[in-house]
């Protein structure tokens, strides 16, 4: 009974610990850029978010800005997340500079902006050279192999719980998860990932967070983290011939945790 | 002078113990099979046509009735031990995946794709409770005194602690990305999880929900995605580390890594002999079940299992 009453009086302490946290400090997360086919996995990811946030009393708020020239507007926040032209997404990451408030590339794979290496700029969708390297991977290993394109996610995709993400997707939705809708829904749950983690934060230590500690599940088996470009390290889908044939790293081309082996390794001098 | 007897037989069967089969149940996903397994002889004894998608498997408090979650069916199949029949399936809510059964005989249950964990009396099929979990709820483990049952979930990184009986959430533990199971210290204090893709075993104490010891296995294990994780009768942590090829062995207190054991490919589930002396671990991509000598920590014989073995049991 004694035991009964402490954990009950504990249990109401730590929420009014919580609760005073909770005013005191929600986190801003802002879609910037289109939502063009891109309202479901913005709806799916922040849901899941706030799933997470919700069983550890940390609050969150989202809100979305259709222009990425607003970049500017949302140094309150603590996370930005751009949907833009390299030149979009670049001046988003400087108009944040200051404050240090993450931004998290999600529309482009352009090299060149990979090269830029700003401290607060950060790369979810794959780099063309992320995808090129893992069809270039296949084709050594399957010589014969023909129309082979990569991609960072395909619905049907099962392995590693890949099949389970497909279907919350398919089941909010009623679409197939694209691409696009990957790389927006893992913005979401990677920055929450680090918010959890690390609920008293500030923009700028987050950033410190996503270089140093993350470790991402991106439903694909191996946890990404950021390389010194900004660019995260991720597993990639081989398509041939229109079918979901393989992962990448390819086996045999390189080992398979070696996400290293895809993607752009240099900032520009 | 019959009738007697057959009353008395009618009497006393149910008051019967159940007699310890000696026996393995290992859950084939791939196939839709429980393979039963002699495990002294390692002889197959039956293979059983369970159902869609077998993967969490254990027994009724006395053993007389092994469970099977029977993910595609919505279900949890009912095995006689003895018999090896399939008696029945009793409705399970929406993709159940791993369960631990109550001293009380209540199942508690994973439903993966909505999110709640299940209170199941597999008496009457009736669901007592459902608790709102996070997203691909999975591992399922009762501690050692029935008050909590702990619950991971997959995609939201936390060990959700229900209290018994009230089922309400006491606590919610963020640790490593995709936790799978739960195992606790016999004296209930301390739970250890196994996290798949943050690769790491999580130590923390029961009574206050708080981290008190990690490890990471990633520099001393390639491709390490701890998933079984089991109180060992030699009082170390034993881990079935899915890719890593190997069952290692912790520490207790410490985490610390003490040794690896080499196993088949995508190794999972485990269960101990009943006098501690011998470990059984399936191997996912191997379609077998790993012998290991607990005392010498060495692999000692590889039994054949049907296809993707997932979970493993044993009567003894």
């Amino acid at each position: 009974m004694r035991v009964g009453m402490n954990a009950c009086l504990r249990a109401g302490l730590l929420g009014l610990i919580a609760l005073a946290m909770v005013s005191a400090q929600p986190h801003k997360i802002v879609f910037l850029g289109s939502t063009e086919g891109l309202q479901g996995a913005i709806q799916v990811g922040a849901e899941e978010a706030r799933l997470q946030a919700d069983f550890l009393n940390i609050q969150l708020q989202f809100e979305q800005d259709r222009d990425p020239a607003h970049a500017g507007n949302y140094a309150d926040a603590h996370a930005v997340i751009v949907n833009g032209t390299p030149d979009e997404v670049l001046e988003a990451a400087r108009a944040l500079s200051d404050p240090g408030v993450p931004v998290l590339n999600v529309g482009t794979g352009d090299n060149e902006l990979r090269t830029e290496c700003r401290a607060n700029l950060f790369h979810i969708a794959p780099s063309d050279k992320m995808l090129a390297d893992a069809v270039a991977q296949w084709r050594k290993t399957h010589p014969d192999a023909k129309d082979v394109r990569a991609q960072a996610w395909h619905p049907e995709f099962v392995k590693f719980a890949a099949r389970e993400l497909n279907n919350r997707y398919r089941k909010a939705t009623g679409m197939e998860m694209s691409d696009a809708a990957w790389a927006v829904w893992a913005a979401y749950r990677l920055v929450t990932t680090a918010i959890v983690n690390e609920p008293e934060a500030t923009p700028k230590r987050l950033v410190e967070y996503f270089r140093d500690e993350l470790e991402f599940d991106s439903q694909k088996g191996v946890f990404s983290t950021f390389r010194e470009t900004g660019e995260m390290r991720q597993a990639l889908l081989i398509v041939a011939e229109g079918k979901l044939a393989g992962e990448a790293p390819v086996r045999g081309a390189a080992a398979s945790d070696d996400l290293d082996s895809l993607g752009v390794q240099e900032c520009k001098p | 002078m019959i009738r007697t007897l057959l009353l008395a037989a009618v009497l006393v069967a149910p008051l019967l113990a159940h007699e310890p089969t000696h026996r393995l149940f290992v859950t084939n996903e791939e196939d839709n099979t429980v393979s039963v397994i002699d495990s002294r002889t390692h002889e197959l004894v039956k293979t059983i046509n369970v159902g869609e998608r077998p993967r969490g498997i254990g027994f009724s408090p006395d053993h007389s009735t092994v469970y099977v979650a029977l993910g595609d069916e919505n279900a949890i199949a009912e095995i006689d031990s003895t018999s090896l029949e399939l008696l029945r399936k009793i409705p399970a809510g929406s993709d159940p995946e791993a369960f631990a059964v109550h001293p009380n005989g209540h199942i508690y249950l994973s439903n993966e794709d909505s999110g709640l964990a299940s209170v199941l009396d597999p008496k009457n099929g009736e669901i007592l409770a459902e608790v709102k979990v996070g997203i691909e709820p999975e591992g399922v483990s009762v501690t050692p005194d029935g008050k909590r049952v702990m619950v991971t979930s997959e995609s939201t990184s936390m060990v959700h602690v229900i209290r018994v009986p009230e089922h309400t959430i006491e606590a919610n533990i963020l640790v490593g990305a995709r936790p799978r199971e739960v195992a606790f210290s016999p004296d209930g204090k301390y739970g250890y999880v196994s996290c798949e893709v943050g690769g790491e075993v999580v130590k923390f104490e029961v009574e206050t929900a708080k981290i008190v010891a990690r490890k990471k296995l990633r520099r001393e294990i390639k491709l390490v995605k701890p998933k079984g994780v089991r109180w060992g009768p030699d009082g170390r942590i034993w881990v079935a580390t899915g890719r890593g090829d190997v069952v290692a062995v912790l520490n207790a207190d410490t985490l610390e890594l003490e040794n690896t054991i080499p196993v088949g490919r995508r190794t999972w589930g485990m269960a101990f002999s009943g006098d501690g002396k011998t470990l059984f671990v399936t191997n996912g991509l191997d379609n077998s079940l790993s012998v290991i000598d607990v005392a010498s920590a060495k692999e000692t014989q590889k039994i054949p299992t049907g296809g993707m073995p997932w979970g493993v049991i044993l009567d003894d």
